[in-house]
């Protein structure tokens, strides 16, 4: 069994990255501001976050709703600040800045349209970017698999480009910087293991790999090759070697259907543990699924939570 | 419905000409158990290519009424199979096959790996003959989703587009009794909890038979993911050729070979 062992300070396991979490709030507890926190979902979330000691959390919204679903949900009145909003567009104002102003650590889309906080993230004053391509990583652990898997982007880029690709790679290896891999391996998927005319995603694979060596973005980055071939190893009669096929920290698809829908397959039908986040701003992003099981949930705003510190 | 109950529904494989293609060892351990149930084997040796050409024109001739490629990459097989089968047999289509502890039914999918597969043109052939196949195989109405990453339509992700338009003829009555629609999550298509808390209505009810992907990278990567660490049988034919041929994953166990085998004899007949 992999998990609970540490080595060399590698998270690998869903379980590993709560306990972290939970070491690093006890000095200090990360705030995350929830940007329309009139949900139960996300409010049942945010305190069980909580009540795990993850996190603290500033709850932004119409206020008097807010007050309503934390009776439903019979939580006590008091326990989170609450800062009252009209709009979704000021709702998503209002936690960005409490993120830009330091107040908070963590920003999470509540019951709020995704491209609405997208946009007040981006906004070019006050908002948190970095300069960079935002993407979503869902870092995954999968039953059987000896190391946590991040899969990207199956959330923010719909048809990445040449440089949407290399940001990507960017992003996912600040991720693995969280997640103590300090050279971490990447394979960039195809239907093949080698570039073909035939399948034009192949060559670029083949290139954005080279680009991303080059450019001393990441060390150890091989592709196209095949989901198959980089999680289980290349064949016994393969000609070549690698550095990535059979010990891969990161899966990068190419392009968000191929993402999300992997991604799921993995946690609907073979049991991963799901940890989403978008990274490339000044803080982590965090999106829940309504339909997310609550350990997915949970996991999430830890892996968030690692990030109090600041993006890598 | 289960593998098993699939492989209760028609007789064996007794008169079956099997044509064996590939040179890993378990394929001596396939034909001597195809031989124990009655049916007839031929060997194709050589090269895919040559394999191909071969079995191909043994099918032609009534020699051989269903085939076994083992051991080849997908796509190189696929690829030489197309270019052995008559052109107006083209685009060959792949199904692949899934019985996992987490979900009630066999979980299908399939597509042309080398359509363009990007409008309805090029989708609709390819899901009646995958539609057709299934029939036959569960004789049952088949439950399609059209799986994207979301739930909408938009024309920012294209294949959300054509998949919507198809779940409207299928509402329309144009595509026969099969249950269709889509866009859907993934979550959404197999999962009646995932359907129910985000509130979309949908004929599929979380009970998907058979998933539409948007393209053949989802395909192939959903493919292999559902292999990883896989608890379960799965099974692979094409269809399009002018026999059922069986056409396991490479990470394929022999009893998932011979799984296939099964599948492509039910679709013999």
């Amino acid at each position: 069994m992999k998990k609970h062992l540490q080595t060399n300070g590698v998270l690998t396991s869903a379980e590993m990255v709560l306990d972290t979490a939970r070491k690093r709030a006890a000095k200090r507890k990360p705030v995350v501001a929830v940007a329309g926190a009139e949900d139960a979902d996300v409010l049942k979330a945010v305190n069980d976050a909580n009540r795990e000691g993850i996190v603290d959390a500033l709850l932004v919204g119409d206020s008097d709703k807010i007050r309503r679903v934390m009776q439903e949900l019979e939580l006590e009145e008091n326990k989170f600040q609450i800062v009252n909003t009209t709009s979704g567009k000021e709702t998503a104002a209002a936690a960005v800045r409490a993120c830009a102003e330091g107040t908070a650590q963590v920003l999470m889309k509540g019951k709020l349209s995704t491209p609405v906080l997208l946009k007040a993230v981006l906004a070019p004053s006050g908002g948190l970017r970095l300069g960079q391509t935002l993407s979503h990583c869902a870092v995954q652990d999968v039953p059987g698999c000896e190391r946590l898997l991040t899969i990207t982007d199956g959330g923010v880029l719909v048809a990445p480009d040449f440089e949407q690709k290399l940001a990507i790679i960017q992003n996912a290896a600040g991720v693995c910087h969280i997640l103590g891999i300090e050279e971490p391996r990447m394979a960039l998927l195809g239907v093949l293991d080698e570039a073909s005319p035939a399948f034009p995603d192949t060559m670029e694979a083949a290139a954005v790999a080279q680009a991303a060596r080059s450019r001393g973005i990441v060390k150890f980055i091989e592709g196209p090759m095949t989901f198959g071939t980089a999680v289980r190893g290349l064949a016994p009669d393969a000609l070549c070697e690698s550095d990535v096929a059979g010990q891969p920290d990161v899966l990068v698809s190419n392009g968000i259907e191929e993402c999300n829908i992997t991604a799921k397959g993995l946690i609907n039908l073979r049991g991963a543990v799901f940890m989403g986040v978008i990274a490339g701003a000044k803080v982590p992003l965090s999106l829940v699924s309504r339909s997310d099981p609550a350990r997915n949930k949970l996991a999430s705003l830890a892996l968030a939570s690692l990030f109090a510190g600041g993006m890598p | 419905m289960t593998f098993a109950q699939l492989l209760q529904k028609k007789p064996g494989i007794s008169g079956a000409r099997l044509g064996l293609a590939g040179e890993n060892t378990r394929m001596q351990s396939i034909a001597e158990r195809w031989r124990q149930e009655g049916g007839a084997v031929q060997q194709f040796r050589g090269s895919l290519d040559d394999a191909a050409s071969a079995a191909m024109k043994s099918v032609t001739e009534g020699k051989t009424s269903l085939l076994l490629f083992d051991g080849f990459p997908f796509l190189d097989a696929i690829r030489q199979l197309e270019e052995h089968v008559a052109p107006e047999a083209k685009p060959l289509v792949v199904l692949q096959g899934f019985e996992l502890d987490t979900y009630d039914r066999i979980l299908w999918t399939g597509i042309a790996p080398f359509s363009k597969w990007d409008s309805i043109s090029e989708v609709l052939p390819v899901l009646r003959i995958l539609i057709h196949a299934l029939e036959t195989l569960q004789n049952s109405v088949v439950r399609v989703a059209l799986v994207s990453c979301v739930e909408t339509i938009s024309p920012g992700i294209p294949s959300t587009v054509w998949e919507g338009a198809i779940a409207q003829m299928s509402r329309r009555g144009q595509l026969g009794e099969a249950i269709i629609d889509g866009p859907l999550g993934f979550d959404m298509a197999i999962s009646p909890e995932a359907a129910r808390d985000k509130g979309v209505e949908t004929s599929i009810e979380g009970r998907a038979d058979l998933l539409i992907l948007p393209n053949l990278n989802t395909y192939c990567s959903l493919v292999d993911a559902l292999h990883l660490s896989g608890h379960g049988a799965s099974a692979g034919v094409v269809l399009g050729a002018p026999c059922p041929i069986a056409l396991p994953s490479r990470f394929a166990a022999e009893d998932d070979v011979w799984l296939s085998l099964q599948i492509a004899n039910l679709l013999r007949t």
